[in-house]
């Protein structure tokens, strides 16, 4: 059972590697060999791979900048999106006052606020952090209103009997049975993140793997600018691959056999 | 009646999920301590709220419920539930969805002393291997019997059981009648550990085979309409009932209520095919 799940994830691990090497064999082959896109915009592995040794201590250094801006971020949302998902969920009347509202600000850019967010964050760290922080607050706190107002009403009535209250009845069912919801708004909260990271780092800092793309393209500097792009993609799939990781863990009941 | 045959008492209540609906209609009932009380009746007649009224999960609007002589006011831990394939939480261990009972019910003096609880009434139904598994990972059987486990690990003096076995193939059925039987019979002539019980169930054999007392209940609104005595002696078995003669009468008494409870539903004369 276990063999065999571990068997068919590197299968679909090596299919997707020998993609990826295809796709960058016909890359080479339009670019390198036949040199038929416009070079400027389409640079060749030739130039590209020297441009990746070139980069690689600003790379590692966007990383850092990147998740130290990213992490403390996307945890606060996510801390305080339950939290609050809690705190509404659990009370309907209040839920119907907040809910319009909170589906409204859902779909807004928080790249609108920028302007607000520099006048009123003390330092650019802080406006770059607060418009992370907002646009991924939306959908984990949606998720987990929708997952409080999911719960099978036999669990409801299984704690009711069980006479759960308070801080048992969160932890023992509210968020356990929340939790498969709760994960998909973080899950579409981490996309947001790393959409909105790119426009929060143009925030008077200098540094961060979307600061590097943006600088790179401002110069026409295009084979940086796809060593940026790889670089960053390869980070998103690590990072989704280990919150895939922990999902699996924390929502062990919900596999099926 | 003396007190303690007047242990639980349903007064004229009637209940309707919303405001100008009648799903219950003066149902008045009253149980004595450690008596088995079955309920029969079509499917949708109310059997279920009935059960949730006496848990306490809702509210009559009209009429009283009482338990030991007070009002039922909310749910409590002196009345264990068990609901069909349903009473346990997917992401615990069988052994900690009981130890939480445990727990709420203030039994056992720590973490460990209540797993030691647990293990010992899983293997009271036959699951001393399985604590550590989830819900989700045992049969239909074994997670019933899990929930009936945490029932009397609660210790809680009223069982209220809904239709427990209903979604059971027939042979896990019959096995868990019998399990069913042997350990409330275990408890009864004790004092304390007698429990009383009432048990939700659309088959009629059952019933039978089970309660005591055999309420049947009609439809359209529901309501009691006849409280049929189980002359059967106790201790029983399932196959001692089956074979002893005054339960197919029984059975047929109960099948005839039922028909003409469903043919009050359909068209004069078509008293055939009156199915429950
Ligand atoms: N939560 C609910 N809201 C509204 N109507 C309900 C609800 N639960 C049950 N009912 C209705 O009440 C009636 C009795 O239901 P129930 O007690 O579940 O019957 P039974 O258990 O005998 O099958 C049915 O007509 C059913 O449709
Ligand atoms: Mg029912």
């Amino acid at each position: 059972m276990n063999s065999l799940d571990a068997k068919s994830r590197l299968y679909g691990l090596m299919s997707f590697l020998v993609i990826v090497i295809f796709l960058a064999g016909v890359y080479g082959l339009l670019t390198d060999v036949l040199r038929l896109p416009n070079a400027v915009l389409f640079p060749g592995w030739q130039k590209i791979i020297p441009a990746f040794g070139l980069s690689f201590k600003q790379l590692l250094e966007g990383l850092a900048s990147s998740m130290g801006l990213l992490a403390p971020a996307v945890a606060a949302s996510v801390l305080t999106g339950v939290a609050a998902g809690v705190i509404i969920g659990l009370r309907p009347k209040i839920e119907a006052v907040l809910l319009p509202f909170i589906r409204a600000m859902n779909p807004l850019p928080s790249t609108m606020l920028i302007p607000y967010a520099i006048a009123v964050m003390p330092t650019f760290w802080f406006s770059s952090w607060i418009i992370i922080y907002i646009g991924v607050l939306w959908p984990v706190l949606m998720n987990t209103l929708h997952g409080i107002a999911m719960l099978e009403p036999r669990w409801i009535d299984n704690a009711r009997c069980l006479n759960l209250t308070g801080r048992h009845l969160v932890f023992k069912v509210v968020l356990p049975g929340a939790m498969p919801q709760i994960f998909a708004g973080i899950n579409a909260g981490l996309i947001r993140s790393f959409l909105l990271l790119t426009v929060a780092e143009m925030i008077g800092s200098k540094a961060g793997l979307g600061y590097f793309v943006q600088y790179y393209a401002d110069f026409a500097k295009y084979d940086r600018v796809i060593v940026g792009m790889i670089w960053l993609s390869f980070i998103v799939v690590l990072i989704m691959t280990l919150f895939d990781l922990l999902k699996k863990r924390i929502l062990y009941w919900t596999k099926k056999r | 009646m003396t007190d303690t045959q007047r242990y639980i008492t349903v007064d004229d209540v009637s209940f309707g999920y919303e405001a100008n609906q009648l799903t219950l209609d003066s149902i008045s009932l009253i149980i004595g301590r450690g008596e088995f009380v079955a309920v029969i009746g079509p499917s949708g007649c109310g059997k279920s709220t009935l059960l949730r009224l006496l848990a306490g999960l809702v509210e009559p609007t009209r009429g009283k419920l009482t338990v030991d002589g007070q009002p039922i006011c909310g749910p409590g831990l002196d009345r264990a539930v068990v609901f069909q394939d349903y009473s346990l939480f997917p992401w615990m261990t069988c052994r900690d969805n009981i130890v939480l009972a445990l727990e709420q019910a203030k039994l056992g003096a720590n973490k460990t002393e209540r797993r030691q609880i647990a293990l010992d009434f899983l293997s009271l139904v036959g699951l001393a291997q399985d604590g550590d598994k989830l819900p989700g990972q045992l049969s239909g059987g074994m997670r019933q019997r899990t929930a009936i486990a945490r029932a009397l690990a609660i210790n809680a003096p009223i069982l209220l059981m809904d239709e427990p076995f209903g979604a059971l193939d027939e042979i896990t059925r019959a096995r868990q009648q019998d399990l069913l039987l042997d350990l409330w019979q275990g408890g009864q002539g004790d004092e304390k550990a007698g429990k009383t019980v009432f048990f939700v169930t659309h088959d009629v054999e059952e019933a039978v085979i089970l309660g005591d007392r055999v309420m049947v209940m009609g439809t359209r609104p529901g309501r009691l309409v006849r409280d049929i005595q189980v002359t059967l002696p106790r201790p029983r078995t399932r196959m001692g009932s089956l074979q002893h003669p005054n339960f197919s009468p029984l059975r047929d008494l109960l099948l005839n209520e039922l028909n003409l409870v469903v043919d009050e539903l359909l068209l004069p004369g078509s008293s055939h095919g009156a199915h429950i």
